[in-house]
């Protein structure tokens, strides 16, 4: 008798994802499929308005990363206006960005990855959040983590214009500057965000890599994959956020190849199969072979640990230690254990921090030249930066009002999108046995996919009341033969 | 009572953004003198608990998902009748019962649960790309903010 396991929707997902495994006759698994809704017709509603909108109506696709959309509209507005920005507007969005950073990785780390790990994988459910991170590793962590966010969050409200949803960001530059006072707040919190990046790497060292269990897991074979990994560099190969060429590297830790954003086009495709209304993007000087790992198949990944692997290092000091540290422990560059993403999150959140400093500390960070005034008939403009989650790329060509004719939007995500149902399957596939199905196992399965952090975001902030969740299992007649859910969506 | 107003949602994603135009009509109709402070939100989870630090009440109106024949309801109930799930629900959030707890866990001052109100609209469409809700929910916003009022103790006029 054939099963099918339904998880629908995923534990800590935002929108509402669904894992799908098809078990044979003997109660393992034959099939493994991630499916996720559309998000519908964001690129279509775009049309027909003024492409100077899209860095205020693309941070509303999501309420996760609106910092990322704004900085690859405002890129892609640059470009599409064939307008230089000033050097001081270059470095204010990248001390924003890298505030944003400091923000959206702290809070993966202890809110939604991490308490896998610092919790315990074997963890009741209800103890496997930022409170149970608080409980083990202490109160202070929780005030650090709230404190983090909230400075931070200041920050971004001084750079960006507004708290949330920042505004700030024009083609050819940012609309205000800082001030010697904002400066000198933002130094301190930039500051404070090294100390609290150190501090969370010895949190890292001191619970998982002193734990055996936790480190047999992360090298475990369940987790590795042997994948492309594509990130952005700079002029020396090392990792930056904001700007740089898009660099791919072998399963070896070859390069590749190396692109200008602008160039994307050329070098990844899109695979299309109909279980899914995400496609999977594969690189094109390799080609797709479907969801298998190795040099041979056009499937990569961008995630931290896909940053890291791509670069050379990092290019702050601290960062390049916890770099070192990182691939010494490991086994060598490219490391290929999807776990060791939450590690390489770390490793960021410190460049970002350290980063932050350099700005901030730059002498033309005040300097009120951030503004160069368009003066070119718009036509195609792409720009990108490094989400958090993966490579997000903007696309827009107008006509030469400025009128949007065609948007193309590829988020982070779904960069990731084949790794992540490649990850899902091996780990369903190992995990799944017999037809034994409990929560333990559900949950490992979907620690394969949280490391990705994903985001299949549409900023729906209904209150939803309860948490949904709907395991369904089916003979091979497609009846219902075994059904547990708690607080599903109404139909 | 230092008093607060949410209004949550996404305003480009048809009903999800009722709570946002709810508050944007509720400016037109509070008087000028009731000393209530009234912002947009497009967070859950932890931001929203950060937005409600140092407030002694908050009144939060929003979307509430909902079968499509039900849409357009208004409901009014406060934090103490919101399911109390530890699990969080976003990929880089907790929710909201999860959040309250953090932040009083912490020492931040909060409002109690009894006096976090939610006024809540029934709502269908939260996955569509639209500027504005279904005809049900439009209308249901007068009713709404006239909730608000009433807990505030606004007569309406």
């Amino acid at each position: 008798m054939k099963q099918r396991i339904t998880i629908d929707p995923i534990t800590r997902l935002e929108g509402h994802g669904k894992i799908e495994v098809f078990l044979d006759d003997a109660g393992n698994v034959a099939n493994t499929y991630f499916q996720i809704p559309e998000l519908r017709g964001f690129e279509v509603f775009c049309l027909g308005r003024p492409a100077e909108e899209m860095p205020r109506i693309t941070n509303r696709i999501c309420g996760v990363c609106p910092e990322a959309h704004h900085m690859a509209a405002s890129k892609a507005l640059d470009d599409l206006y064939k307008v230089d920005p000033p050097s001081a507007a270059k470095k204010l969005r990248e001390l924003f960005y890298s505030a944003f950073y400091c923000t959206d990785h702290t809070t993966h780390f202890y809110a939604l990855g991490g308490p896998d790990f610092v919790v315990g994988p074997d963890a009741p459910a209800g103890e496997r959040n930022i409170l149970g991170v608080v409980a083990k590793v202490g109160t202070e962590a929780g005030l650090r983590v709230i404190n983090t966010r909230k400075k931070n969050h200041e920050v971004i409200k001084i750079i960006g214009g507004r708290a949330i949803h920042p505004v700030a960001g024009l083609p050819g530059g940012m609309s205000k500057a800082i001030n010697e006072e904002e400066r000198k707040f933002i130094e301190e919190v930039a500051r404070e965000n090294v100390e609290f990046g150190l501090w969370s790497l010895q949190v890292f060292r001191d619970i998982v890599l002193q734990n055996q269990a936790y480190v047999d897991l992360i090298v475990g074979d369940v987790y590795t994959q042997h994948t492309y990994y594509m990130g952005t560099v700079d002029a020396q190969n090392k990792v930056n956020f904001y700007d740089g060429m898009i660099r791919v590297v072998d399963p070896d830790g070859n390069e590749f190849v190396k692109y200008d954003p602008r160039d994307y086009i050329k070098h990844i495709a899109e695979r299309v199969e109909p279980y899914s209304y995400l496609k999977y993007p594969y690189l094109k000087g390799v080609g797709w072979k479907g969801l298998v790992d190795g040099k041979d198949s056009g499937m990569y990944a961008c995630t931290p640990l896909s940053r890291l692997n791509a670069a050379d290092g990092m290019a702050t000091p601290k960062a390049q230690e916890a770099y070192e540290e990182f691939y010494k422990t490991l086994g060598g560059r490219p490391v290929h254990h999807t776990l060791a993403t939450h590690w390489a999150r770390l490793v960021e959140l410190v460049y970002a921090a350290e980063r932050m400093v350099e700005l901030v500390t730059d002498p033309e960070i005040t300097s009120p030249n951030v503004r160069t005034i368009p003066t070119e008939k718009p036509t195609v403009g792409i720009g990108s930066v490094e989400a958090p989650r993966g490579t997000l790329t903007h696309h827009y060509e107008t006509d030469e009002n400025g009128i949007l004719t065609k948007v193309n939007l590829i988020v982070g995500t779904t960069n990731n999108f084949a790794p992540i149902t490649y990850t899902i399957k091996k780990a369903a596939n190992a995990l799944i046995h017999d037809g034994v199905v409990n929560d333990a196992i559900l949950n490992m399965v979907e620690m394969a996919f949280r490391s990705y952090d994903p985001c299949f975001s549409c900023a729906t902030h209904s209150l939803p009341g309860q948490m949904p969740l709907e395991l369904v299992v089916r003979d091979a007649h497609g009846e219902i033969v075994d059904h547990r859910s708690q607080y599903c969506t109404p139909t | 009572m230092k008093t607060l107003v949410i209004g949550l949602g996404n305003p480009i994603l048809t009903d999800d953004g009722v709570g946002i135009y709810a508050v944007r009509a509720l400016r037109e109709m509070l008087p000028p003198d009731v000393p209530v402070d009234v912002v947009e939100l497009s967070v859950g989870g932890l931001r929203l608990m950060e937005t409600m630090v140092d407030y002694d009440r908050v009144i939060l109106i929003d979307a509430l998902w909902a079968p499509a024949d039900r849409r357009g309801e208004v409901l009014v109930f406060d934090a103490r009748d919101m399911p109390e799930t530890l699990n969080t629900r976003s990929t880089h959030d907790a929710d909201l019962p999860t959040a309250l707890r953090i932040g009083r866990a912490l020492g931040a001052h909060l409002p109690e649960d009894a006096d976090i109100q939610i006024v809540a609209i029934t709502a269908y469409d939260v996955l569509d790309f639209c500027e504005q809700p279904s005809p049900p929910v439009l209308e249901a916003i007068p009713l709404a903010c006239e909730a608000v009022l009433d807990l505030l103790r606004v007569p309406v006029t």
